[in-house]
């Protein structure tokens, strides 16, 4: 504890011979009739041995004895002879004490501070003989240097304290005047009037050691629960973003792996680079009388098995059902070919003359309409919604949020996948939300068609007349193409794109069944919607929280 | 090489759409086509009920706003008539309908949008509700109730406009 300040006062108290009080029963004297001298400055803690927190040093000031000749001799120099000595104090009382000494050679000042030890010194004050005001030197000064390696400090049980020349110099000479009889003092003859003359009138000192000491510590403590809380944000928010890395990589190797669709999920919303887009195949087109007439520089026009046959009938084609009116030979064929209409501006292509772009899906559109598209807004194919990248596309960059969708989405495919297989009405006890949800739909259903339906049958649009059922159906199916190829139930799919081109009875089941497909669109899609200012949404907070902790909902 | 340089704007299209419509109506709808005349990027439709369901009889008027990068971009349908739907807001008139925002498709004409607007009648999905009340009703399963304030507003709400054609 360093000091802050020493407070010198002259203190009257009784002699304990004559009068059996303890020694704290003493009287500070006004300034007007005595010695006071508070010193705020200039003030060097040589030593802070053995001070406690809030005790601090106080006592009758005096200076010690020296044992040898040569530093008594040396020391009258600097000590007047009438200062105040233990001798000069009551004796056979343990008075706290100060001792106060000048600095003036190793040997004696170590003299000093042997003599102190055998007293109840609380605090030894210091000061180098001189006439400068300036303050005292360093700790580490050589002249503070009593050339025993500093082990005076352990061997005293006391502080040492260092005032400046001259503050040790008036000190000094108060000591021996208020070292006898209290007539004998300054103002004696008042402080006699006052008090009784057998009393004993002395310096004291206290010394102020560091105002406020308890504070530092409420603040260690305050920086010390800061300092946790932060750690444990950091190694939180470190190890989910290692999650998160891994959860990036992982998608991104399904993605090149063909096993996650990004855009037909919904993840996100991928455009065709321009580069690739270049690659597909672009001819003229010729009218598809039959399969030997086409000049087509591809491979053949044959459909592969199943799969482009399915969507290209269970999908929609608002733009068809002309065509198919006047064509109806197209639609046997029911190759891609077979398409005379671009289906995005709705003109009808010219055999021989206008250049097509076919997509992998084999549907052909103008090149100025579908380039705009793939090029702007999505990679699926518009007709099919089949996506018109390779496999192993991934975009450059794999977000948060995409692994966030992506995740979400597979859940969701993993329930609803439970739910379709179960018939629709049944419900087993399962904890599931959506499948409440789907039955609630599912219910919503049959209140919405009230069973008097499937008696009306000419007015119900369901029963309506195959010729018009048909267009009808094309149109209503665009939504559920995305959710038909998506639906991991092929079963489902199957029956579904099987049934569409009869279209005559099992419409009321399609109907059901596409209500729950759309609903599992739905709900996939309105949880996830494909926009590409992903990271936007929510406030700046949440932003944030979100950049700390990723993979944070 | 006959195609490099076709119009941007939408309006062959949709006169294309519209001719379509005329030669081949749709049974959802009443009435299909331009506000007016000179503005072909404002249709106005009339959507019937769906007889069997609490929306039988209904009639309601439809606002379609085509934007000037139709069809890449999909035209914004609204319904003027209020309709008591969980994912149409009832003040409003918004749709909520995945094939108008996200899901759109360039190859959807406006009356295979209108078809699916149709059909969102008869599938709703009170999960994403615009219309908190009746999708709450659905929630709770009180499907009497639904049915009873749909058909009420269908009643009261009905379109009576005049017929253009």
């Amino acid at each position: 504890m360093t000091a802050q300040g020493v407070g010198i006062f002259t203190i009257e108290f009784p002699d304990p011979y004559t009068l059996s009080y303890y020694n704290d029963e003493f009287v500070t004297l006004g300034s007007n009739i005595s010695f006071q001298y508070p010193i705020t400055s200039n003030i060097q803690t040589l030593s802070a041995k053995d001070v406690e927190r809030g005790n601090d040093p106080y006592g009758i000031l005096y200076v010690p004895e020296l044992r040898s000749d040569g530093c008594k001799e040396a020391e009258g120099s600097y000590v007047p002879t009438n200062a105040t000595r233990l001798r000069n104090l009551p004796s056979g009382t343990d008075y706290a004490l100060i001792g106060f000494l000048p600095w003036f050679s190793p040997q004696c000042v170590l003299e000093y501070f042997q003599s102190a030890r055998t007293s109840p010194v609380k605090a030894l004050l210091v000061y180098q003989p001189g006439t400068t005001n300036a303050p005292p030197p360093g700790n580490n000064d050589p002249s503070w240097s009593l050339g025993d390696g500093g082990n005076w400090e352990d061997a005293n049980k006391f502080p040492v304290y260092a005032l400046s020349s001259t503050s040790g110099t008036i000190v000094m000479t108060q000591l021996s005047l208020y070292s006898g009889n209290m007539t004998d003092a300054p103002h004696g003859d008042e402080l006699a009037s006052l008090f009784s003359p057998t009393d004993y009138v002395r310096l004291w000192a206290t010394v102020n050691t560091q105002a406020g000491s308890q504070l530092p510590s409420l603040w260690v403590f305050l920086v010390i629960v800061l300092g946790l809380l932060l750690l444990i944000i950091f190694v939180t928010s470190s190890f989910m973003h290692i999650v998160q890395r891994r959860r990036r990589r992982d998608l991104q190797r399904r993605v090149v792996e063909g096993e996650v669709d990004l855009e037909a999920l919904g993840v996100k919303r991928l455009t065709v680079p321009r580069e690739y887009l270049e690659k597909l195949p672009l001819y003229t087109y010729s009218v598809p009388g039959g399969d030997l007439e086409k000049t087509v520089p591809q491979e053949s026009p044959q459909p592969r098995d199943g799969a482009p046959e399915t969507t290209e009938q269970a999908t929609p084609a608002p733009g068809v059902p002309t065509a198919q009116n006047d064509a109806t030979v197209s639609n046997q064929a029911s190759s891609a070919f077979s398409q005379p209409t671009c289906p995005i501006c709705l003109d009808d292509f010219i055999s021989n003359e206008t250049q097509v772009r076919e997509l992998p899906c084999r549907h052909i559109f103008h090149p100025d309409c579908v380039d705009t598209f793939l090029l702007s807004n999505s990679s699926l194919c518009p007709m099919c919604k089949k996506s018109v990248l390779p496999g192993g596309y991934c975009p450059a960059k794999i977000t948060n949020i995409m692994v966030r969708r992506e995740r979400m989405i597979r859940r969701m495919r993993a329930r609803g996948e439970s739910e379709s297989i179960e018939p629709t009405g049944q419900r087993t006890g399962g904890p599931v939300s959506l499948r409440d949800r789907l039955a609630s739909t599912a219910f919503g259903r049959r209140v919405f068609g009230s069973p008097e339906q499937t008696q009306s049958g000419p007015n119900d649009i369901e029963m309506a007349s195959p010729e018009t059922a048909q267009p009808q159906a094309s149109g209503a199916l665009p939504a559920p193409a995305p959710a038909t190829e998506i639906t991991p139930a092929p079963d489902l799919a199957h029956t579904r794109s099987q049934a569409a081109p009869e279209c005559t009875e099992p419409e009321t089941r399609n109907r059901r069944e596409w209500a729950r497909q759309r609903a599992l669109a739905l709900v996939s899609n309105s949880r996830a919607p494909a926009t590409d200012d992903e990271g936007n949404s929510g406030s700046r907070w949440r932003r944030g929280l979100r950049k700390v902790f990723p993979g944070f909902r | 090489m006959a195609s490099t340089s076709r119009p941007n704007s939408p309006l062959k299209r949709l006169l294309t759409e519209l001719q379509t419509y005329q030669s081949d109506p749709n049974d959802a709808l009443e009435e299909l086509g331009p506000v007016d005349d000179n503005e072909m990027t404002h249709w106005r439709a009339v959507m019937k009920g769906v007889p069997g369901t609490a929306y039988e009889g209904g009639c309601w008027l439809l606002d379609v706003q085509i934007p000037s990068t139709y069809p890449q971009k999909p035209p914004t349908v609204k319904f003027v008539t209020p309709i008591c739907h969980p994912n149409v807001d009832f003040k409003t008139g918004e749709i909520c309908l995945d094939l108008l925002k996200t899901s759109w498709s360039p190859a959807y004409t406006i009356t295979a949008t209108m078809t699916s607007i149709h059909q969102l009648l008869t599938s709703a999905e009170p999960d994403s509700p615009l219309n908190v009340d009746i999708a709450q009703l659905f929630r709770q399963g009180d499907y009497v109730g639904a049915e009873a304030l749909i058909r009420y507003y269908t009643e009261t709400e009905r379109y009576v406009g005049r017929r253009r054609y």
